[in-house]
């Protein structure tokens, strides 16, 4: 093994704290969480949090989840999407993302996941 | 040039002019071309490459996927095929023979790889000089986002499968965009996985971003090596030759096949 080209120079990193943000808006009984920021692993599990916390509050009918001032989704979140739409039916809610533009947009198209998430196409089996 | 900088069996083999690989025989073609590769093996990688030097797709599941899934030699006059076989487990005494550590391909870049190690904390560092360099050289628009999520797709991979930590290694190939990233985890326990066909289910919480990562860019090469795995995409840069690939067309046609990831053969008006 020749590791010529592998002179490892790891540089001093800062570390970017909560690249994400989310509010959410109650209006009778629909719910709209506004996430906005990049959305990747290291958000996936406050994400699911914040979600699960709507999802599960008592006289919500809705959940709308609105990626419009999203600028990076990945298969991570994804994940929590596909997940948090699955807990939002089985507790009898509505469950719909609503915004996503340009190349989370993209993302979500190329997944196959775009179209059940935005609600036009009813979950498959 | 084979774009792979882990320890990997490489056998280049030319199969011919013209090819339209529905036509193709991959036993019969490529055994008889002198080559080492097994049909019914899963190989790490296969890299299928154009006249002109250009890897244009890969598919790690072997050529039988490759073929299924990616009629790219459509069009181009020459058509290589590059093997690059797992070396895991790798066999005591076992033949040197197509082994081979490839010199990456480094050239004319003024500012030099980008190499960086990286652990769950730096995600978002890492994706963001990933996305500074790519741009640097000359990557844009939608392939640019499509390169850095790609990218931070298989980051992510290494930090939640690889032993949690990585490193990160891009460079400009000339004509491409490259990278590598290379963990030091116990590797695919299943073999490597097929990521050339439909995408996981919708309803499916997971299993999205080597899938992602093969989508978003020209070739995905894995190489599940003895110390790790190491995951290498490139993404071609727009051409600045002013070469169009009408110009490439073969003589004979037989082109009414619907192709199933468009070459991008325009800059993206930069």
């Amino acid at each position: 093994l020749t590791s010529s080209d592998d002179s490892c120079r790891v540089e001093e990193v800062d570390v970017i704290e909560a690249a994400w943000e989310h509010v959410a808006h109650r209006d009778g009984d629909v719910c709209t969480v506004s996430l906005s920021g990049e959305l990747d692993m290291s958000a996936a599990s406050d994400v699911t949090q914040a979600l699960d916390r709507e999802i599960r509050r008592s006289g919500t009918e809705a959940v709308r989840v609105d990626l419009s001032a999203v600028t990076f989704l990945d298969s991570s979140a994804i994940g929590v999407l596909v997940t948090a739409q699955r807990s939002a039916h089985a507790a009898a809610r509505q469950f719909t993302v609503t915004g996503a533009h340009g190349h989370v947009r993209r993302v979500l198209d190329v997944t196959g996941v775009l179209s059940v998430l935005t609600g036009e196409q009813p979950p498959g089996r | 040039v084979v774009y792979t900088a882990g320890l990997a069996a490489v056998h280049d083999m030319d199969i011919g002019y013209g090819i339209d690989l529905d036509d193709l025989d991959p036993q019969h073609d490529l055994t008889s071309s002198g080559g080492s590769y097994d049909p019914d093996r899963q190989h790490a990688g296969v890299l299928l490459k154009a006249g002109d030097g250009l890897a244009k797709t890969s598919h790690p599941g072997g050529f039988r996927a490759l073929r299924d899934t990616a009629p790219l030699a459509l069009g181009y006059p020459r058509v290589t095929v590059t093997v690059s076989s797992m070396v895991r487990p790798k066999p005591a005494g076992s033949e040197a023979i197509g082994m081979a550590q490839l010199p990456l391909p480094v050239l004319g870049v003024d500012d030099g790889p980008l190499v960086r190690g990286f652990t769950v904390q730096d995600l978002s560092e890492v994706r963001h000089a990933v996305q500074a360099y790519a741009e640097r050289v000359g990557l844009g628009g939608e392939s640019l986002d499509d390169f850095v999520v790609a990218v931070h797709e298989l980051v992510t991979n290494a930090v939640r499968h690889g032993g949690g930590s990585g490193q990160v290694h891009v460079r400009s190939g000339g004509d491409s965009v490259l990278c590598d990233v290379t963990d030091s985890g116990p590797g695919f326990a299943g073999g490597i996985p097929d990521v050339g066909g439909e995408p996981p289910p919708a309803q499916t919480p997971g299993g999205r971003g080597l899938w992602l990562a093969r989508l978003l860019t020209d070739t995905l090469l894995i190489t599940d090596g003895p110390g790790g795995v190491t995951v290498s995409v490139t993404a071609c840069l727009p051409d600045t030759r002013g070469l169009s690939l009408a110009v490439m067309e073969p003589a004979v046609t037989n082109t009414e096949r619907s192709v199933s990831k468009p070459i991008r053969s325009e800059g993206d008006g930069r």
